[in-house]
């Protein structure tokens, strides 16, 4: 504010346009030359743009995702379908589970290899798609533009209650749902409920290939350029460095030590944690014993040799008084910025001392491997989740609602409309087109059942869909009751263990499934 | 709608082209109904508050212009600021003062309660009203004859790029224009198309993309070290200014497209040498507005020292207090009047004192106090971006207990970089457009790169920070 200008006069000037913009001149000499710039500069902008959209299928496709399977979950699934899209071998039967963030519960690998270990004359190829918080009319939509392109044979649809709890048709899709679906289709089917800007953000997408796929070029680009320090200096890159503990900046994971009498062991304490917390204080327990404390006020990689006898569990649990807050760090907010990371020591000719790379280019199948680690004691979860869904903090809330939407569920009327219907509709279409389809009912970690398992509404559920199965010709599977709470990530996510444990059943659906395929055809 | 939005880029072309195919005549009502479009595509029940702010100001003008008798229009323009603080103070302050009021009773040992309003902060109301006001205060002082038509007043108070963020426009500038618009040229397309590619830089490639951190640094700020925060204070300090400059270089470059030009805003305020000088280059239009309606009136600096520094003082608390009805932007306002007491005391800003060449260079002297300004400024941010007094104080608190300062980072550094290879040619040069300056095979790879990186990063139709105010 110009308060302490000495004012000449009492009275105020007039406000002249001169003098309160005497700047905005550029140094253009002739109108001509304007006119010149006017095409020269601006025009360049429009034809770089299309010359980037035109080639936008050559280029974009062939570079590589940086990140795991388990980050960046949008961009993860568009590639996934796009790889689909390639023509598949003669012969082969392609199975792709589909669904929520459930469907983490399905490891492809594990299933492709059980199959295969079962029926090796059946050549066989086993994918997952999966799109956290996707409901069964986003399913649809997908499968009406997508079905023909990505030529599965069998389609293993893993539902989950909260699937079907949503609105149907929301005012607006969820951005992580929106950008990642057909928009053509979504326009047309979704158009009705949408404000303005979406249906401008669909016809965009739909016309433009590079505005569509913005998302995942821009966190090609991210992960890229921050990858670039390490390519100069003379890193590769490759290479398994360590094992990722569950959930970003988490203050409690755990690592496998395959029942060895000791444990020589190394663990990074990411620099940003002590530049936001100044110390850590870690605690290293197996079989619910406590092997050691440690307090750290430097980071770096540390060494550490823990006695751990084979009666041991085979989770080495390691407990951070605190995490670190990763967008303080402009470290973006997925599993990548774990506050310790805690490995084997690695063979010399690996990372050495070097800081864990952010952006591991591990094999994808030792991704889905390592990344589900959950925690040994169900009885330890579920205090930790209570004591964190009491809490007051954003996770918490969007939790509490998650939470009560399902417990609520109990005291519902069923419908048999809505997310029902869509789901029914998708069945009929995919079986329509020859598709053989598996239902799966996720598996659900005892204390929810516990909340709602016996309930009418629940009962309801689980008819409803052995009843789809019975008229439509598709196979019915619920394996909400198989799991103990132990192998649960969260109340409602399978980790890893909990995954190897059902792999045999799904390799079951599906083989089930894959010969009433071929009789069918 | 923001300029932001996949929507304002429909508008804008549409706009653009309605103008430049209908008569004459039929300018003003189209751009007045774009302007009303524009603002009621965020609320369109609120459409109703932006007429009456219109009718309100143009009835006064006219009722002041017509008379002679100074009571009547001294008791006119009463009537029409009066009515303007209701309607401002309504949707703006009346549950902040409500609030207070309840707070300093229980202070006094005495549980009364006051009712509380369920609603909605109008966007850009403060932009509009002072606006609105500015035109009756200008005709009552007969600095500018009244509006000749209503249409072409509601057109100027509904002017589209700068209607909810300004720059607060005066009617002597604006309302001429609004009347007359200058020819189209190529060299203002240049210039507007320039400034709007400089707005766009600032707002999503740097200030959308600081967001996060910053909320996420401000959110955890009782426990975080001194490193990390005062990272987020600098992140603020140049979120704030990509943000509020970039939003005004858009308005400059789509009003220029218009044929129509809007004053300066910002003007590089973190080359500031002094404070006093920071809100000469720092929202000008909000700068100049209350040093000529509410300064100068109070007596300015012509009733001695004491009362210079009480004038001062209560314009920079009223200038925070413009900002958003919490007591931080009063507190941000109160220390940025002590920063300029302090320096009318020294006898600093009033002129240039010479650099000793005994003990630094010109550059180095000005260097220095360039970086004491930004640092003063820096700590008042604190004030305007914590949600309240518990998060401002850990904030401070934990900056000085100076612990693993080095957390900071590089990250503030490569903002200013950005930020600086902007503002410093353009303060060299007195020129915003100095870009223009460039060979055409430099500027199109730029702003072609620019352009992609805002498709990829835009999108997100982060609101822009001053909307709230």
């Amino acid at each position: 504010m110009q308060v302490a200008v000495d004012e000449p006069v009492v009275t105020p000037t007039p406000v002249d346009a001169v003098q309160d913009e005497p700047q905005t001149t550029a140094a253009c000499a002739t109108a001509a030359q304007d006119a010149s710039l006017l095409w020269k500069v601006w025009l360049s902008i429009p034809i770089f743009l299309l010359i980037l959209e035109l080639t936008f299928h050559l280029y974009f496709w062939q570079i590589p995702k940086l990140t795991g399977r388990s980050a960046d979950y949008g961009y993860q699934f568009l590639l996934d379908v796009h790889r689909l899209q390639e023509p598949k071998p003669p012969g082969t039967v392609r199975v792709v589970a589909f669904g929520s963030s459930v469907t983490g519960s399905f490891d492809p690998y594990q299933v492709e290899g059980l199959i295969a270990a079962h029926e090796p004359n059946v050549p066989l190829e086993v994918h997952r798609l999966l799109l956290p918080g996707i409901k069964p009319s986003d399913s649809r939509i997908f499968f009406a533009a997508q079905r023909e392109a990505i030529q599965a044979d069998v389609v293993v649809l893993i539902v989950n209650l909260v699937d079907f709890l949503n609105p149907s048709f929301e005012r607006d899709l969820k951005e992580q749902i929106r950008y990642v679906l057909p928009p053509w289709e979504t326009l047309r089917e979704r158009g009705a409920y949408m404000p303005f800007s979406s249906k401008l953000d669909l016809v965009l997408a739909g016309s433009s290939d590079l505005y569509r796929y913005r998302k995942l070029v821009r966190s090609s680009l991210r992960d890229h350029i921050k990858l670039l320090p390490r390519w100069l200096r003379g890193r590769s890159g490759r290479g398994a460095y360590g094992i990722y503990p569950d959930g970003y900046a988490a203050q409690h994971f755990a690592l496998p030590i395959d029942g060895a009498a000791t444990a020589d062991l190394e663990y990074y304490v990411a620099p940003e944690w002590i530049a936001q917390r100044g110390q850590v204080a870690l605690s290293f327990s197996a079989d619910g014993r406590v092997l050691e404390h440690r307090n750290e006020d430097q980071p770096g990689w540390k060494t550490i040799h823990l006695p751990v006898t084979p009666l041991h569990q085979r989770l080495l649990e390691v407990e951070a008084d605190s995490a670190w807050v990763p967008h303080a760090s402009d470290a973006g907010d997925d599993w990548r910025v774990l506050s310790v990371r805690l490995r084997h020591i690695p063979p010399a000719h690996t990372d050495g001392r070097a800081r864990p790379f952010r952006y591991p280019p591990v094999d994808e199948r030792q991704m889905d491997t390592f990344l589900r680690f959950g925690e040994p004691s169900a009885g330890s979860l579920a205090a930790r989740w209570d004591a964190l869904l009491q809490g007051d903090s954003e996770f918490a809330k969007r939790f509490r609602r998650y939470r009560e939407l399902k417990v609520a569920a109990r005291d519902q009327a069923f419908p048999s409309s809505g997310e029902y219907g869509e789901f029914e509709q998708l069945v009929r279409e995919l079986s329509a087109s020859g598709t053989a389809v598996v239902i799966v009912n996720s598996p659900e970690s005892p204390w929810i059942l516990k909340d709602y398992g016996e309930s009418p509404y629940y009962h309801a559920y689980r008819a409803f869909f052995e009843k789809l199965a019975r008229y439509s010709g598709v196979s019915f599977h619920d394996l909400s009751g198989v799991l103990p709470a132990e192998d649960f990530n969260d109340w409602h996510h399978v980790n890893y263990v909990g995954a190897v444990k059902v792999g045999p059943s799904y390799a079951q659906f599906i083989s089930a499934a894959v010969p009433d395929r071929r009789t069918t055809h | 709608m923001l300029f932001n939005s996949l929507a304002f880029l429909v508008f804008l072309p549409i706009v653009l082209i309605v103008l430049g195919v209908v008569p004459r005549r039929w300018r003003n009502p189209c751009l007045l109904a774009a302007g009303y479009f524009f603002y009621g595509c965020w609320d369109w029940r609120f459409l109703g508050l932006l007429a009456l702010s219109t009718v309100i100001d143009f009835t006064a003008g006219q009722l002041m212009s017509r008379s002679t008798d100074p009571q009547r229009r001294k008791l006119v323009l009463v009537c029409s600021i009066s009515a303007n603080l209701v309607i401002l103070g309504f949707f703006k302050y009346f549950n902040f003062f409500a609030d207070s009021f309840v707070g300093l009773m229980h202070g006094f040992g005495l549980h009364v309660s006051a009712p509380m309003l369920s609603v909605v902060l109008p966007v850009g109301i403060s932009f509009y009203t002072f606006q609105s006001m500015s035109y009756a205060i200008d005709v009552y002082r007969r600095v500018t004859p009244p509006a000749g038509r209503f249409l072409d007043y509601a057109t100027y108070v509904a002017y589209f790029p700068q209607l909810v963020a300004g720059p607060i426009e005066r009617a002597g500038h604006l309302l001429p224009q609004i009347v007359s618009p200058a020819r189209v040229t190529p060299q203002r397309i240049n210039i507007g198309l320039t400034l709007m590619m400089l707005g766009y830089i600032k707002k999503v490639l740097i200030a959308d993309q600081l967001a996060p951190q910053v909320d996420h640094i401000f959110a955890n700020a009782a426990h975080l070290s001194s490193g990390v925060l005062l990272k987020g204070a600098y992140l603020f300090t140049f979120q704030i200014y990509c943000d509020f400059s970039g939003y005004s270089d858009i308005a400059r470059g789509v009003s220029e497209l218009l044929g129509i030009r809007l004053r300066l805003n910002f003007n590089q305020p973190y080359l500031s040498q002094t404070i006093t000088e920071f809100w000469r280059r720092w929202h000008m239009s909000l700068s100049a507005w209350l040093r000529d309606y509410l300064y100068i009136p109070l007596g300015g600096n012509r009733h001695g020292a004491l009362m210079t520094y009480r004038n001062l003082m209560l314009t920079m608390l009223i200038g925070g207090l413009w900002h958003g009805a919490n007591w931080t932007f009063v507190v941000w306002g109160g220390l940025h009047g002590s920063y300029l007491v302090i320096e009318r005391l020294l006898g600093i800003g009033r002129g240039q004192p010479q650099p000793s060449p005994h003990h630094v260079s010109a550059w180095a002297w000005r260097m220095v106090r360039t970086v004491f300004t930004f640092h003063l400024a820096v700590f008042a941010w604190i004030f305007f971006r914590a949600p309240d007094f518990a998060t401002a104080f850990a904030f401070i608190s934990g900056l000085f207990h100076l612990t693993h300062l080095s957390a900071v980072g590089v990250v503030p550094f490569l903002v200013a970089a950005a930020v600086l290879a902007i503002d410093i040619p353009q303060n060299a040069s007195g020129d915003h457009a100095v870009f223009l300056r460039l060979p055409w095979w430099v500027q199109s790879p730029a702003y072609a790169t620019a352009c992609f990186a805002i498709l990829l990063w835009g999108g997100g139709e982060v609101p822009f920070i001053y909307f709230q105010f």
